[in-house]
């Protein structure tokens, strides 16, 4: 006879016991992580808007989190990073392998600021000169910060960007600011989801190539946005642009071990969250939703250190090899020089 | 007993630890690049190894002559042919440019930065060279598995010779980086290699052994590259930051914008395709586009 298959499965695999009637502070849709943060590990956090919250988080509860440079909520002065690309893009420039035609923006004050980070240098500075030179030691912040941290959580906050002339991802396009000099022309693009889960995998690869022992933490962010470049109602785009982000940070936890997804969105949009944790513009999240989110996360990602396991050891290159035996050939004649 | 040594650069340090281990022996030893290059040495030298009651040699081919192991082979007593140690997991960036008159020379002889040979293709300035010797790029590059793959194929290559050398690896990674360049091991590491040499040859026995400080680390007046920062990290040991000449010009390091600027002037001078087609550079010229 067949079994119900249903029959022996635990609570949360069931709306009716996990969700209805559970109250809002009970409410916890995580099931298992894979790794826990421990108090010595090193924390990193970039993104949207809602990972400010997850770096006061963090501190608040007495770990480290890690800062390079001198800035409130980010571990270094980047400012929001809204899209896949923008992350990954952030890495490239920092490690002199993307260089933006786009660099330095003047503000109808005549001020100037960084594209990249439109309102991390106050009213801005002097010249295009003095952003590029501001930007060197921020850029080595950033390196520090990917290369030194333990668990790095990014917060997919946008599929929708606006780029520059060259495909560089913008946090914001020229015209918002009223930017009157330095801005190519920047285009509207609306990531697919197969963009951006290349995106966030080339970042993933480079990432351990810098720091392979890193563990990454995913979430999409509750914020809604706050208005769509597409030509439809903002919350059509809305649910789309949250499910794209939801599906890539699937992909990537479901490829990669040392990845796992927190489910920040879930709990804000939970029917018996929702009311408590949205601000009256119905956009932004309330200290409440905050709390709840930080709540689910301190019980399930706070806790012992789960370090990586070992790399295998790599494979010999034919490249390696071909080179290792053309130097084992060769007779050094230094032996000419040293008198 | 007479010994013949015929060597690399690692002759010297090859034939002391003979000396020292086998009561009695006579060593006399020879470097290949010399007699390649001086005509004058090499009769002599060659009687001088026929005299020996056995010869220690890298192994040579044909196009070496009266050197090649073949011929050596006929006219040595004794003829053993063991193998070089070359390990370049603590300097992968560090590679010869082969040109038509032979290795392109520069500030560190032979020796060049393959990432300033790929910044100077590219078209990067020196100021944004130096900017790629960052963990990224050398990550791209295969830097950080350098040690693990040289380690497997230097083993690879003693291995054929039934010397195993994964134990004096473990050993080695206690004391720092263990090499000087990419095939000039640091004495307190070759002794070990060496020892191992004699035992293969059935000239010590498996109790024999030398304290490595006993041995003048002869390779320690050539050029060298300094283990680039990101690598060093990775691999435990202290980061270096100078470029060394050869002696008499040692005191004379240079940091690294400065080795950079040095290596554009060079390559100013160079053919591009010889550049192009040094090894390991299409690969990085990838990474930076």
């Amino acid at each position: 006879m067949n079994t119900h298959p249903y029959r022996d499965l635990p609570a949360p695999r069931f709306w009716r016991k996990s969700v209805t009637g559970v109250a809002p502070e009970a409410f916890d849709p995580v099931t298992a992580m894979p790794f826990s943060i421990g108090p010595g590990d090193r924390v990193a956090a970039a993104g949207s808007c809602f990972a400010q919250h997850i770096a006061r988080n963090l501190t608040a509860a007495g770990f480290d989190f890690l800062r390079t440079e001198q800035v409130e909520d980010f571990s270094a002065a980047f400012g929001n990073i809204y899209t896949a690309r923008q992350l990954h893009q952030l890495m490239l420039r920092a490690y002199g392998l993307l260089r933006p035609v786009d660099s330095a923006w003047q503000l109808p004050t005549g001020r100037w600021i960084d594209p990249f980070r439109p309102q991390m240098l106050g009213d801005g500075l002097d010249d295009a000169d003095a952003i590029a030179a501001a930007r060197e030691p921020h850029l080595a912040a950033v390196r520090t910060m990917f290369e030194e941290c333990n668990v790095f959580i990014f917060t997919l906050g946008l599929t929708e960007a606006w780029l520059a002339a060259d495909g560089a991802a913008l946090p914001v396009p020229p015209g918002v600011l009223g930017v009157s000099a330095g801005a190519s022309d920047a285009r509207f693009h609306n990531f697919a989801l197969d963009e951006i889960t290349r995106d966030l995998e080339s970042f993933l690869v480079d990432l351990v190539l810098v720091n392979p022992s890193v563990r990454v933490v995913f979430t999409v962010s509750p914020v809604a946005l706050a208005a769509t470049s597409e030509d439809r109602h903002v919350l059509v785009s809305n649910t789309l642009s949250k499910a794209t982000l939801r599906l890539a940070a699937e992909a990537m936890r479901a490829r990669h071990g040392r990845v796992c997804y927190f489910p920040s969105y879930e709990i804000v949009i939970a029917p018996q969250n929702l009311a408590l944790s949205l601000e009256p513009d119905l956009r932004s999240v309330a200290p409440e939703g905050v709390a709840r989110v930080m709540a689910v996360f301190n019980r399930h990602m706070l806790g012992a250190s789960t370090p990586m396991p070992a790399a295998p050891a790599p494979e010999i290159s034919a490249e390696r090899r071909a080179e290792f035996e053309d130097r084992a050939r060769i007779i050094c004649d230094e032996e000419l020089l040293a008198p | 007993m007479k010994l013949g040594v015929l060597f690399n650069c690692q002759h010297r340090m090859l034939a002391e630890t003979l000396r020292l281990t086998i009561p009695g022996a006579e060593v006399t030893d020879y470097d290949i690049g010399q007699l390649r290059q001086d005509e004058a040495l090499r009769g002599p030298a060659l009687e001088d190894l026929a005299s020996c009651d056995r010869v220690l040699s890298l192994y040579l081919g044909g196009e070496d002559g009266p050197l090649g192991s073949e011929a050596m082979r006929e006219t040595m007593r004794g003829f053993t042919i063991l193998p070089g140690f070359s390990f370049g997991g603590f300097h992968p960036d560090t590679v010869y440019i082969h040109t038509t008159q032979g290795y392109l020379d520069g500030f560190t002889h032979h020796y060049h930065s393959r990432l300033a040979v790929a910044g100077f293709l590219a078209g990067r300035t020196v100021r944004e060279t130096t900017q790629l010797y960052n963990a990224l790029v050398m990550g791209r590059a295969g830097y950080f598995s350098a040690f693990a793959q040289e380690r497997m194929l230097v083993c690879q290559v003693f291995d054929q010779f039934g010397i195993d050398l994964n134990p004096m690896f473990d050993r080695w990674a206690g004391g720092g980086c263990f090499t000087h360049s990419i095939n000039h091991p640091k004495a307190w590491c070759y002794v070990d290699v060496a020892v191992a040499l004699a035992r293969h040859a059935g000239l010590i026995g498996p109790e024999t052994t030398l304290d490595p400080h006993l041995v003048s680390d002869e390779l320690r007046f050539h050029p060298t590259h300094p283990v680039l920062p990101p690598l060093a990290r990775r691999l435990g040991v202290p980061a270096e930051a100078r470029f060394k000449p050869s002696r008499p010009h040692e005191h004379h390091a240079v940091p690294l914008e400065r080795f950079v600027e040095l290596e554009f002037e060079r390559f100013g001078h160079a053919e591009r395709c010889e550049l192009e087609g040094t090894p390991g550079v299409g690969s990085l010229l990838a990474v930076l586009q």
